[in-house]
């Protein structure tokens, strides 16, 4: 159909040689690399055999997120600085205490670019070294990273101290009151007798 | 330790005061106004309106005229002073909406003179047309695909003004300022 | 022309073979005029000589329309070219890109600063540091910080640690692309030393979101700046062994001499940057010619094509300056090393970014050319504009241009030598 000789420019027929040579400089440049295969053959793979031996995962690496429950103070600033906006929260504040209903990531949009971990301001989100992430729903992908919901063991014993304390205040404030009121009722004794009698017709 | 950075990151770097300073290879505006200004190029003095590089700006450009575009491009190319060979950029760009006008913005350069220029142009939002440079730089072929994909902005005499990175029968530009993000696309959703 | 004439298998006609048709090597079937007897025209109008014979056509062919693409190993990605061939020869290449279109700029307008970081890696996914580099280089030139010392020594040692990476890639895929399937393991085995490289010190192989607006986010972790210089030492022995691979091999030679030749003018016509223009012989690198960090300070040489193997400007050229490229980013990487000094890595920056409002566009040479973030910020949170200039896309645009002409089996050849990432071309 047409002239293949037009495929090779002059130049690099001139430079080519003659048939004979081709031949020969195609099997020499060939030979060459041959040889760097053949060195290589005798050596150890440089590949691991995945499912059974596994690359060593470095320290930085990032894969599936943990999170430091007990140091978290729900301030949504993972959340804030996520660019694809996979992080949802939701706990409820008792006093100082949180407790927590959901702390979860959405792997589907996840793109481990760990800009989550650095305005921490308590360093308590971290990318681990997990990665295998295979499900067969994609409902799955949505991790919680809580380890407990609700208050923690240790939460509920510091409340009930709090609310221990606090009931021994408001005890003692209630006395103080009381003791600041005994001179005032004793200043005032005619007073307290008709509150009382007041108070008594419902009662009966 | 953790506390006295955050308390660092709160104080923000004073900015280097020379930071908006020109490069060497930025080609000085007003030189290249008066190159673009008759007699040596296309336009009248008061027609060219330069924007020098500075603190509040920091990149300067010369806004030229949309109907005088190609010529001045072809100035930009040919003479003798300029000779930028490759049009690097261009960008359509939609400031914001109370804008009526959308800029497209010539970022170009010459190997010959190691040298670095922008130009601006506005084009009307209710007729956005402006002369293809492609006759100039080959390479703006594919750039004002882009921009009109993107933008919206059409490109006159241009030799196959397509959509170039959406689909072709995709609804608005995505790059204006009032695009709004379809609901769903050939029945997949898009929220 | 060929399906409206009557004699469609005739054994006379023909045209001589002019020896001197370098502007149009073939004479496609079907595209030449008849004359009223059913004969071919002489398109060069040179009667024939005493004793010289006419190439006679056997069969006369009709164009056909094939897609190469967006399936096909060879593309590097989901690009579709479609091909119009006459037999063997393209008369006619349209490129369609697009199907990996995630409107990057459109992200850029509608997240935060540094949010926009991780999209930075996916546009060019083999060389993200130089991506990140790049747009936190023009939020930075709005910003005016300065980068400490230390982060600009990191950057720089990513940066082109990140180059030899992508064009081990290149080398490696186009060897494949040509039916050299060796080299593409020898490649990968030293890609994947960078890779651990990089995972040590920041936890990514691929999309690093390393380089940050101000510095970088880490300091690099004990022993890494050795192992750094470890690779160096081995790579400059390995990279020798690619040559006697791939590079000398003579059939290898043969399906890039010579193929696929772009002029210096088309060149920049098409604005095509990086190792596709300094493999036509143009001395162009940003890092040498408008240097920016650190590269003023170090020596390094830029490598451009010289024909040696066939043509100025053929695909064994543009091959050739990344392998040379490769070398030179070494010399880079050791005389970081040498240079590098203890300090911070961050520059202090408010928490929540506001970026001042102005234009900034900055050029960074990515692996594939200049990578250009072209930013405008009108004071806020986000971005008004975010351009992305893709050399890759800019490259890929010659394509129309320069297929015609060539045999079919060569537009392989071609498309890979301009060494695209389709990440980016689609953005």
């Amino acid at each position: 159909m047409v002239n293949f000789a037009d495929n090779t420019a002059p130049d690099s027929q001139a430079k080519a040689g003659g048939w004979w040579s081709d031949v020969w400089l195609g099997l020499w440049t060939t030979l060459v690399g041959m040889r760097i295969t053949l060195k290589y053959f005798f050596k150890k793979p440089v590949t691991v055999q995945y499912p059974e031996e596994r690359m060593p995962i470095p320290d930085r690496y990032r894969g599936i997120h943990y999170l430091e429950q007990e140091k978290c103070i729900y301030c949504f600033q993972c959340a804030r600085a996520c660019p694809v906006d996979c992080i949802t929260m939701e706990a409820v504040r008792h006093g100082k205490e949180l407790e927590w209903i959901s702390f979860s990531v959405d792997y589907n949009r996840c793109m481990f670019c760990e800009l989550c971990t650095y305005p921490c301001p308590k360093d308590c989100i971290h990318e681990g070294k997990e990665f295998a992430l295979v499900t067969y729903d994609r409902k799955e992908l949505i991790h919680d990273l809580l380890t407990y919901r609700g208050l923690s063991d240790e939460a509920k014993v510091r409340l009930a101290e709090a609310e221990k304390e606090k009931a021994a205040k408001e005890a003692a404030k209630a006395a103080k009151a009381a003791a600041a009121a005994k001179p005032a009722a004793a200043a005032k004794p005619a007073s307290a007798p008709g509150a009382g009698d007041a108070a008594a017709p419902p009662a009966s | 330790m953790a506390e006295a950075e955050s308390k660092d990151k709160e104080k923000p770097a004073p900015p280097n005061p020379k930071f908006w300073e020109p490069a060497p290879w930025d080609h000085d505006l007003q030189a290249l106004a008066r190159r673009l200004a008759k007699p040596h190029g296309p336009c009248t003095a008061d027609e060219l309106k330069v924007v020098a590089w500075g603190p509040k700006q920091v990149e300067g450009y010369i806004d030229v005229p949309a109907a005088k575009i190609l010529d001045v491009c072809r100035t930009l190319r040919d003479d003798a002073e300029c000779r930028y060979d490759i049009a690097m950029c261009i960008s359509g760009v939609d400031y914001s909406n109370d804008d009526p006008q959308l800029a497209v913005i010539y970022h170009v350069l010459s190997i010959e003179k190691n040298r670095r220029a922008q130009i601006r142009t506005w084009v009307p939002k209710s007729d956005p047309t402006l002369d293809t440079v492609e006759s100039i730089w080959p390479a703006a072929n594919w750039h004002e695909r882009e921009t009109y994909d993107l933008v919206g902005i059409v490109f006159r005499n241009h030799s196959d003004l397509r959509r170039i990175l959406c689909p072709e029968d995709w609804v608005g530009f995505p790059l204006r300022k009032n695009y709004e993000f379809p609901k769903e696309y050939h029945g997949i959703s898009c929220v | 022309m060929a399906s409206s004439h009557p004699q469609t298998t005739s054994h006379s006609g023909g045209t001589a073979h002019s020896g001197s048709a370098a502007a149009l090597p073939f004479r496609p079937a079907g595209s030449g005029e008849y004359d009223e007897d059913g004969n071919l025209k002489p398109k060069f109008g040179r009667p024939l000589a005493e004793g010289e014979r006419e190439i006679v056509m056997d069969v006369r062919t009709q164009d056909m329309e094939m897609n190469m693409g967006p399936q096909h190993p060879s593309t590097h990605g989901v690009l579709r070219v479609l091909l119009r061939v006459d037999g063997e020869v393209v008369t006619q290449a349209v490129p369609y890109i697009g199907y990996i279109h995630r409107c990057a700029e459109k992200i850029g307008e509608s997240v935060e600063w540094i949010q926009y970081l991780p999209y930075t890696d996916r546009y060019d996914y083999l060389a993200a540091m130089n991506n990140n580099l790049g747009y936190s280089m023009a939020v930075e030139k709005l910003l005016g910080v300065e980068i400490p010392q230390r982060a600009m020594y990191i950057r720089t040692i990513c940066a082109e640690l990140n180059r030899i990476g992508s064009h081990l890639i290149a080398f490696g895929t186009y060897g494949l692309d040509l039916g050299a399937f060796t080299p593409f393991f020898y490649s990968f085995r030293e890609r994947e030393w960078i890779l651990s490289i990089f995972e040590k010190i920041c936890g990514a192989r691929l999309t690093y979101s390393f380089i940050r607006i101000g510095g970088v986010f880490n300091d690099a972790p004990p022993g890494w700046l050795e192992e750094v210089e470890a690779f160096c030492d081995d790579f400059e022995e390995k990279w020798k062994e690619y040559n006697d691979l791939l590079s000398d091999n003579l059939i290898f030679v043969r399906r890039t001499a010579d193929i696929g030749v772009i002029s210096k003018e088309d060149a920049l016509a098409y604005g095509l940057t990086g190792p596709c223009l300094r493999g036509s012989g143009v001395k162009y690198d940003l890092r040498k010619d408008q240097p920016y960090e650190l590269y003023s300070k170090l020596e390094f040489n830029v490598p451009v094509g010289e024909g040696k193997k066939g043509q100025l400007g053929d695909c064994w050229d543009r091959y050739d300056v990344r392998m040379q490229e490769m070398r030179e980013s070494v010399r880079i990487i050791r005389q970081c090393l040498a240079g590098i000094q203890e300090g911070p890595v961050l520059a202090k920056l408010a928490a929540a970014l506001k970026v001042p409002a102005g234009h900034a566009y900055v050029g960074i040479e990515n692996p594939r050319g200049e990578l250009g973030h072209f930013v405008i910020s009108g004071g806020d949170k986000k971005a008004i504009r975010l351009r992305v200039r893709g050399p890759s896309f800019c490259n890929l645009s010659i394509l129309p241009k320069m297929l015609p002409g060539t045999m079919l089996a060569d537009s392989v050849a071609l498309i890979g030598s301009i060494d695209i990432v389709l990440g980016e071309v689609d953005r």
